[in-house]
C-alpha cells in the first residue's frame, strides 16, 4: 500500500514538473521569437549577430524544456 | 591589540605565499569531500548512477576555482 | 535610450511573469506548497534560484563599478566567497535540514537550542528583511531612473504588482521557477554585454594589455590576493578570514532566503546537488559582472564614478532587443531579490512567530492565509517605507551593518550545533547574545580598533570568534541535552535502529 502511494507521488510529482517546465518552456520561446524579431530592427552586423546568438539560445532552451515536459507528463 | 585585530601579525607572508595559502585550502577541500561515505553521496536515490556522484560534481568546480585563482 | 522593441521586450518580460506566477497558483493547495514547493522541485530549478536571488540589479551596476575602481579582487566575493561554503553547505547542514523536514533555520536552532535562540534569530531575520525591502525597492527605483528614465514609482510600483501577485499566489515554486527564467535572461543580457565588449577591447589578451599599459594605478587590477596593507577594502587576510570563513558560510548556511530553496527539494540527494550545481553557476557570475567594469576602464577611462560603468556600457555597445533585454535582466535581478525576501520572511512570520506564539494548532489551511497576508504586508511595506532611503542616505549602510553583527555569531552557533553534541542550550543562547554585543561594541570603537576605512570583514570575523568562545565555555560548565533529543540535529548523529529492525 505503501509503495503504491510512493509511485502515486512520484507520479503527481512528475506531472506537475511536467505541466511546469511546458508552461516555463513557452515563455522562453516566446522570449526567442521577440529578440529574433529584432534583428531586423539592428543596423550594425555585429548586433544583428548578438541579436541571432541570443534569440537562438533562448529558443533551444524553450525547445529543450517544453520537449522534456511531454517527456515528464 | 590593533595589531592582532588588523592581522597586521600576518604582514610578513608574501603575496605568493598568501596565494598558496588558498590553493592548499582548495586541495583540502578536496581531499575531505573524497573522504566522505559513498552511500552518503547517493542518499535519496533508488539508482544511483555514475554522474550523480556528487564528490565528482564538487571535484569539478573546485578545479575551476583551483584553476582560477592559480592564474590571477 | 530605449527603441520601440526594447519596450516591446520589457513589457512582455513583466506580463509573461505575471502570467507564469498566476499559473503557478494551480500548484499550492497546502502550506508546504506555498512555503516549501511542495517538496517536489528538482535541483538544477533550486540551484538557478539561489544564484539569481543572490544577485540583485544594485550588484550589477554596484560590482562592475568595484571592479572598474579594485580590479578582479572584487570577483573574490563569487568564488572563494562563495564556493567553499557552498560545498560545506551541501555535504554537511543541508542534508541535516533537509531530513529534519525544516522550514526554517531558526526552527533547527530552537530544536538544537532552545525557543529563546530560535526567536532572537528569527526577529532579527525578520526586522533586517522588512527593512531591506523598502532599500532594494528604493535604491533599484534610483538605478533605473539613471538608466531608462523611468520615473521612481514606476518601476517600485510595476515590480511589487508583479513580484506581489506571484509570490502571493504561487509561494516558492512561483518564487523559483520564476528565478529560473530570470537566471536565464540575466546570463544572456549579461553576457551580450560581455561578448560584445570583448569584441571592442580585442578580446581577453587585448583587454589585459590595454589596462596593464595604463600605469601603475592598475597594477593590481588582474590580482585576486591583494596584501594585507592595501588600500581597497580587500586585503586577503580579510578574504580568508572574514569572508571565507565566516561571511560566506552565514551567508549560504544561515540566510533563510538562501537554504529554505534546498528544503523544497524533492529528496535529499536533489538537495545536496542544488547546492553543488549553484556554486558552478556562481563561478561565472564575475564574468557577467565584473568583466563589464575592466572593459569599460579600457573603452571609458575617464568615467568620475565607477558605478557608471556598466549603464555606460550597455548605452554604447547593445543593439535594440538586447537594450531591452538587459533592462529586463536589471528587473530580473530586482525582482528575485524581492521575491526571495517577501516568502522567507512570510516563512519565518508564519513558522516562527505566528504558530509558536500567537496561534498553535491552527489548521493548515490557516498557516497557508496568514503566509500569504504577510506577504501583502511585508510588500506594502517594503513600498510605503522606500522612501525612507531618500530621506536617510545612510540607512543603507546601516542596515548592512546590522546585518554583519550577526553574521558571525549566528555562524558559530551552527556550527558547534551540527560538530559537537556538547553545546549546551545556554551555550549557544550566550555565544549568540554575546557575539552579537562584541560586534556592536567594534562597530563603536572601529576608529580605535581597526586600520581600513570598512573593517566588516574583519569584524565578522572576530565576532564569530568571540561568538565561538562564549559558546564552548558556557557549554563546558551548563548541562547538555540528552542524546535522544540531538538526534538529527547534530552530524552523522544517528538514532540507533531497535532490535530486530535492522
Amino acid at each position: 500500500m505503501d509503495e503504491q502511494n510512493e509511485l502515486a507521488d512520484k507520479g503527481r510529482t512528475e506531472n506537475r514538473m511536467g505541466q511546469i517546465n511546458r508552461a516555463l518552456g513557452l515563455f522562453i520561446c516566446f522570449f526567442s521569437a521577440v529578440v529574433l524579431v529584432s534583428i531586423f530592427l539592428t543596423e550594425t552586423f555585429v548586433g544583428k549577430m548578438t541579436n541571432l546568438v541570443a534569440g537562438l539560445i533562448f529558443a533551444v532552451i524553450g525547445i529543450i524544456m517544453v520537449v522534456k515536459s511531454k517527456a515528464k507528463s | 591589540m590593533k595589531t592582532i585585530l588588523n592581522f597586521e601579525w600576518l604582514k610578513w607572508i608574501s603575496d605568493d605565499a598568501a596565494k598558496n595559502i588558498f590553493l592548499v585550502l582548495f586541495v583540502l577541500i578536496g581531499i575531505l569531500v573524497w573522504l566522505l561515505p559513498k552511500d552518503y553521496i547517493y542518499e535519496g536515490l533508488e539508482n544511483p548512477r555514475w554522474w550523480h556522484n556528487l564528490k565528482l560534481w564538487a571535484t569539478g568546480v573546485l578545479a575551476m576555482i583551483f584553476v582560477t585563482y592559480l592564474i590571477f | 535610450m530605449l527603441t520601440g522593441i526594447d519596450y516591446f521586450v520589457v513589457i512582455s518580460y513583466l506580463i509573461g511573469m505575471l502570467l507564469l506566477g498566476l499559473y503557478f497558483r494551480k500548484f499550492v493547495h497546502s502550506s508546504t506548497d506555498f512555503f516549501l514547493g511542495g517538496r517536489m522541485l528538482p535541483f538544477w530549478a533550486i540551484g538557478m534560484s539561489i544564484v539569481v536571488s543572490d544577485i540583485g540589479a544594485i550588484d550589477f551596476v554596484g560590482i562592475a563599478g568595484q571592479s572598474y575602481r579594485y580590479g578582479i579582487s572584487v570577483g573574490n566575493f563569487d568564488w572563494i566567497g562563495s564556493v567553499p561554503a557552498m560545498l560545506l553547505a551541501a555535504f554537511i547542514f543541508i542534508p541535516c535540514f533537509w531530513k529534519s523536514r525544516l522550514y526554517t533555520i531558526p526552527e533547527y536552532l530552537g530544536r538544537r537550542y532552545n525557543d529563546g535562540v530560535r526567536t532572537i534569530a528569527s526577529l532579527t531575520w525578520i526586522v533586517f528583511f522588512a527593512f531591506d525591502l523598502g532599500i532594494i525597492f528604493w535604491a533599484s527605483a534610483v538605478l533605473l531612473k539613471s538608466l531608462m528614465g523611468w520615473p521612481h514609482w514606476v518601476s517600485i510600483i510595476a515590480t511589487a504588482t508583479v513580484v506581489g501577485l506571484y509570490t502571493f499566489c504561487g509561494g516558492l515554486t512561483a518564487v523559483i521557477m520564476t528565478d529560473v527564467v530570470q537566471m536565464i535572461i540575466m546570463f544572456v543580457g549579461g553576457g551580450a554585454v560581455v561578448f560584445l565588449g570583448f569584441f571592442k577591447v580585442g578580446g581577453w589578451s587585448g583587454l589585459v594589455e590595454k589596462i596593464s599599459a595604463m600605469g601603475p594605478a592598475y597594477q593590481d587590477h588582474f590580482n585576486l590576493i591583494l596584501p594585507v596593507d592595501t588600500k581597497t577594502p580587500f586585503p586577503w587576510t580579510g578574504i580568508l578570514f572574514g569572508l571565507t570563513f565566516v561571511m560566506a558560510n552565514a551567508y549560504m548556511i544561515g540566510n533563510q532566503a538562501i537554504v529554505q530553496r534546498c528544503f523544497s527539494a524533492k529528496n535529499e540527494w536533489h538537495a545536496k546537488a542544488s547546492m553543488i550545481f549553484a556554486a558552478f553557476l556562481k563561478m561565472l557570475i564575475p564574468i557577467l559582472v565584473l568583466f563589464p567594469g575592466l572593459i569599460a576602464i579600457v573603452l571609458h577611462p575617464q568615467l568620475e564614478d565607477g558605478d557608471q560603468a556598466l549603464p555606460t556600457l550597455i548605452s554604447t555597445l547593445l543593439p535594440p532587443g538586447l537594450g531591452g533585454l538587459m533592462f529586463a535582466a536589471f528587473l530580473a535581478g530586482l525582482m528575485s531579490s524581492i521575491d526571495s525576501v517577501l516568502n522567507s520572511t512570510a516563512t519565518l512570520w508564519t513558522k516562527d512567530i505566528y504558530e509558536k506564539f500567537i496561534r498553535k494548532g491552527a489548521s493548515d489551511k490557516h498557516y497557508l492565509m496568514v503566509g500569504r497576508v504577510a506577504t501583502i504586508v511585508l510588500l506594502t511595506i517594503g513600498v510605503i517605507t522606500s522612501p525612507v532611503s531618500d530621506l536617510f542616505p545612510g540607512i543603507y549602510v546601516a542596515v548592512q551593518t546590522f546585518l554583519s553583527f550577526f553574521q558571525g555569531p549566528i555562524f558559530s552557533i551552527l556550527l558547534l550545533g551540527i560538530f559537537w553534541r556538547r553545546t549546551t542550550q545556554w551555550g549557544g543562547l550566550a555565544g549568540l547574545v554575546g557575539g552579537m554585543m562584541s560586534s556592536g561594541l567594534m562597530y563603536w570603537f572601529k576608529e580605535s580598533l581597526f586600520t581600513i576605512e570598512d573593517p566588516f570583514l574583519y569584524v565578522s570575523w572576530w565576532s564569530f570568534v568571540a561568538g565561538f568562545s562564549i559558546t564552548i565555555v558556557v557549554s563546558l560548565f551548563t548541562r547538555s541535552h540528552p542524546v535522544s533529543r540531538l538526534y538529527g540535529l547534530v552530524y552523522r548523529l544517528k538514532q540507533p535502529q531497535a532490535e530486530g529492525t535492522a
